[in-house]
C-alpha cells in the first residue's frame, strides 16, 4: 500500500515492526525481502513518485573543504532514490578491499569478500544483471586479446556489468503496492530518532511532511537507508537532547567521508597507431551473449598483488582514444554530398596517399584511422581519512533540520598513491612496448590535475567495525550502543575500493534483511 | 677534453646520429618500434622532446651523452638492435627518466637530448 504522508493527521503515531527510512536501492531491496514475512513494515520515502523541486531542495548543503559536487544534483529524492538517474554499472569489490592492509590505516571490513558472495549473487538478480562473474574470460575476452601490460602482473583487465539500469522505484513499485503488511509512506521525512536521556535504543522516530505536518513512527527495528550524506545528517540530528548525535559517542559519525577520485592521469602515444583498441575502450559498452545478450564494459585496474605489496590505493583506468583524421577520406565523404565538389576533389587528390593508407590498414589491420593518443581516465580509491568528514552546518532546511557541511579532503597518501600508480603505469606501457606515456600527475602532494573531482559515490561516514571506538556500526550494520537501529548503504563501507558501489549496497541490504528476518522470526 | 677525445667524440656523435636517422627512417610506419614512434615526435615537433630530455638530464653535455650511449652500443653507434635492446633493458631495470611527465628509458632520453644538443651545436 502507498500512503501520502501529507494527508496524515498531525500527531499521528504509526506502529510497525520494522521502519525503513529511505526508498532508494537499499531501502527498496530490504522492503522487497520483507514482503513474504509475517511482520509489518513501514517504508518512509521523502519524495513522491516523481521529482519535486521543494523536496529535492532538502538535499541542499555547503562544501567547506575541497570543492565537492552540488548535493542537490548528484542524488535524487523521490521513490527509487538515486537509482532514478543511475547509469547501471555494477562491479564487485576486490578481495583486498575487505582486508586489513599493511600501511593503510583504518582499512579492513569485519568480514572477507567471500562472506558477502552469497548476497552478491542474489544482488545480481535484484539489479537485473547477468550471471555472477566479473572476469574478462567470462565475457568473451580471451587472454590473447588483452595486450601487455594489461595482462599482469601490475595491471589487469576487469569487467563492469550493466544493469538495464534498474529504476528501483518503477520496477518494484507494484510488488510493494500489493504487499499486505507493507506500507510505503510517500512525502515522509525522517527528522530525528529519539532515544532516552542516556542514549541507547531508539524509542520513536519523529517525522514530518512538507510544509508543516508532523507524525511519529514507533517500531521494534529501524533501518536508516538514506545514503552516506543523509545517514550522517540524521544520526547527528538524533539521540538525546543536547547530545552530539546518535551512535556518535566516539565522534565517528560523518568522519571518513570518501568518494572515488576521478582525473586524467596521463596520455599514451601508442607505438602502433593501428592497434585494435576496441576492447580497451571504456566509453562504449560491448555486448556478449550470456543467456541473453548482456551489456558490459572492460577496464584496467591495478592488480591486488601490487596494491598489497606497494601499499597503494586502488586505481581503475578507462581509455579514451583520440583518433586521427584522414583529410582525403573526409573529402571523399563530403564529395558524396555534392557540396563543394572542386574543393574536396582537390583535397582528395592531394591526400591520395592518406586514403591509400587508410584502405591498406583497414584491409590488413581491420582499422584504417590511426590513434594519435590515448587518454587515461583514472578512478582512484580514497584512503580512509577521519579528517574528511560531514558535519552539520548552521542553516536549516524547510523542515527545520540542519543542513550538512561537507569537508571533503584528500590526503598526501591519496596523492602519492596516484603519482606512484601513474608512474608505474607509464613504465609498464614503455616496458611492454605499447608506447610511451606522459603522466599528468605531479609530485606535489596538494597539486592534483585540474580536472580532478570527486564522483557522486558518497561512502564511509558510518563505517563498519566490531570495535565501537573504530566504527559507527557493527558487523551486522547495527549502530553501536543501540539494539534496534541499523544502517544500510555505502556509508557503512570502511574502505571503498574503486568498484561502483550499488551492487555492494544491494548485497549488504539483502544481508541485513536476512539478519532482521532471523531476529524477528 | 683532449683533441683525441674530441675527434672520437665527433666521430662517435656522427655515427650515432647517422644510425639514429637510419633507425628512424627506413622501416615502414606500422612496423616502428615504440622508441621510433616516440622519436618521430622530434620530426613533428622539432627538438621539443629533446629539450625536455636535456633538462631532465642535468650535467650531461653532448660528450657525456655520446660516451654513455657508445658504452651501451659498442663502437658501432649505428647499431639499431643494440639501442633497442638497451631501451628494453632500461625499462626492465627501472632506468627511467621523467621528461616533463614523459616516462622514457635512459637510453632514448639520452638520444633525444643528444639530438637537441647537436642541433644547437650545428
Amino acid at each position: 500500500m502507498f500512503v501520502d504522508a501529507r494527508k496524515l493527521p498531525d500527531g499521528t503515531v504509526l506502529e510497525t515492526e520494522v521502519c525503513i527510512v529511505g526508498g532508494g536501492a537499499a531501502g527498496i531491496t530490504m522492503a522487497r525481502e520483507f514482503v513474504q514475512s509475517g511482520f509489518r513494515v513501514a517504508l518512509l520515502e521523502s519524495g513522491g513518485l516523481e521529482a519535486e523541486a521543494e523536496t529535492q531542495d532538502l538535499y541542499d548543503g555547503t562544501s567547506i573543504g575541497r570543492p565537492y559536487q552540488d548535493l542537490t544534483a548528484i542524488r535524487l529524492r523521490w521513490f527509487g532514490g538515486t537509482t532514478n538517474h543511475w547509469e547501471g554499472w555494477c562491479a564487485v569489490m576486490d578481495n583486498l578491499d575487505f582486508e586489513s592492509r599493511d600501511g593503510v590505516r583504518y582499512s579492513g571490513w569485519p568480514f572477507p569478500r567471500k562472506h558477502l558472495e552469497p548476497w552478491y549473487r542474489r544482488a545480481q538478480t535484484v539489479c537485473q544483471l547477468g550471471p555472477f562473474g566479473y572476469g574478462p574470460d567470462e565475457w568473451g575476452i580471451t587472454p590473447a586479446r588483452i595486450p601487455a601490460p594489461f595482462n599482469g602482473p601490475h595491471f589487469i583487465c576487469q569487467v563492469l556489468q550493466k544493469s538495464p539500469p534498474t529504476r528501483f522505484g518503477e520496477v518494484y513499485r507494484e510488488s510493494l503496492r500489493k504487499a499486505p503488511r507493507l506500507t510505503v509512506y510517500l512525502n515522509a521525512n525522517a527528522l530525528r530518532f529519539v532515544t532516552g536521556r542516556q542514549g541507547g535504543d531508539v524509542q520513536r522516530l519523529d517525522a514530518g511532511a512538507l510544509p508543516h505536518g508532523r507524525f511519529t513512527v514507533k517500531a521494534k527495528i529501524y533501518v536508516l537507508a538514506t545514503g552516506a550524506v543523509e545517514n550522517t545528517r540524521l544520526l547527528l540530528s538524533s539521540g538525546a537532547e543536547g547530545g552530539n548525535g546518535l551512535g556518535n559517542d566516539n565522534d565517528l559519525v560523518g568522519r571518513f567521508f570518501a568518494v572515488h577520485v576521478e582525473y586524467v592521469g596521463g596520455v599514451i602515444a601508442p607505438a602502433d597507431p593501428y592497434i585494435d583498441f576496441q576492447m580497451l575502450n571504456g566509453d562504449s559498452a560491448d555486448t556478449f551473449k550470456r543467456d541473453v545478450p548482456r551489456e558490459f564494459v572492460s577496464y584496467f585496474a591495478l592488480s591486488e598483488a601490487t596494491r598489497a605489496r606497494e601499499r597503494l590505493p586502488g586505481m581503475r583506468i578507462r581509455m579514451h582514444q583520440d583518433v586521427g583524421k584522414v583529410a582525403g577520406l573526409e573529402a571523399l565523404k563530403r564529395l558524396q554530398a555534392h557540396q563543394d565538389v572542386m574543393k574536396d576533389l582537390g583535397i582528395l587528390m592531394r591526400d591520395l596517399g592518406g586514403v591509400a593508407s587508410y584502405g591498406w590498414h583497414r584491409m590488413t589491420r581491420g582499422k584504417g584511422v590511426p590513434v594519435n593518443a590515448i587518454t587515461m581516465r583514472c578512478t582512484s580509491e580514497q584512503m580512509p581519512d577521519p579528517d574528511s568528514r560531514i558535519t552539520l552546518g548552521k542553516d536549516v532546511d524547510a523542515l527545520g533540520l540542519r543542513k550538512v557541511a561537507v569537508d571533503w579532503r584528500l590526503s598526501a597518501a591519496d596523492k602519492r598513491g596516484a603519482v606512484f600508480n601513474n608512474r608505474l603505469l607509464a613504465r609498464e606501457v614503455g616496458r611492454s612496448g605499447l608506447g610511451r606515456m606522459k603522466t599528468l600527475v605531479s609530485d606535489n602532494d596538494n597539486d592534483w590535475p585540474s580536472d580532478m573531482h570527486g564522483d557522486e559515490h558518497t561512502m564511509g561516514t558510518t563505517r563498519m567495525h566490531r570495535d565501537p571506538k573504530q566504527g559507527v556500526v557493527d558487523a551486522d550494520c547495527r549502530v553501536h550502543g543501540t539494539s534496534n537501529l541499523y544502517v544500510a548503504g555505502s556509508s557503512v563501507f570502511p574502505t571503498t575500493g574503486t568498484a561502483n558501489p550499488t551492487l555492494t549496497i544491494v548485497a549488504l541490504a539483502l544481508r541485513l534483511a536476512d539478519h532482521i528476518k532471523e531476529r524477528l522470526a | 677534453m683532449t683533441d683525441a677525445m674530441r675527434r672520437i667524440t665527433r666521430r662517435s656523435l656522427g655515427a650515432l646520429l647517422a644510425g639514429t636517422a637510419v633507425w628512424l627512417g627506413v622501416r615502414p610506419a606500422f612496423a616502428r618500434t615504440p622508441a621510433q614512434r616516440l622519436l618521430s615526435l622530434l620530426r613533428e615537433q622539432p627538438l621539443a622532446l629533446g629539450a625536455l630530455c636535456v633538462k631532465a638530464l642535468p650535467g650531461e653535455d653532448a660528450d657525456k651523452l655520446t660516451a654513455a650511449l657508445m658504452r651501451g652500443c659498442g663502437t658501432d653507434g649505428s647499431s639499431r638492435s643494440a639501442i633497442a635492446a638497451n631501451i628494453r633493458d632500461d625499462f626492465a631495470q627501472g632506468r627511467i627518466v621523467d621528461a616533463d611527465g614523459w616516462q622514457l628509458s635512459l637510453t632514448e632520453a639520452r638520444l633525444c637530448a643528444l639530438a637537441a644538443l647537436s642541433s644547437r651545436m650545428a
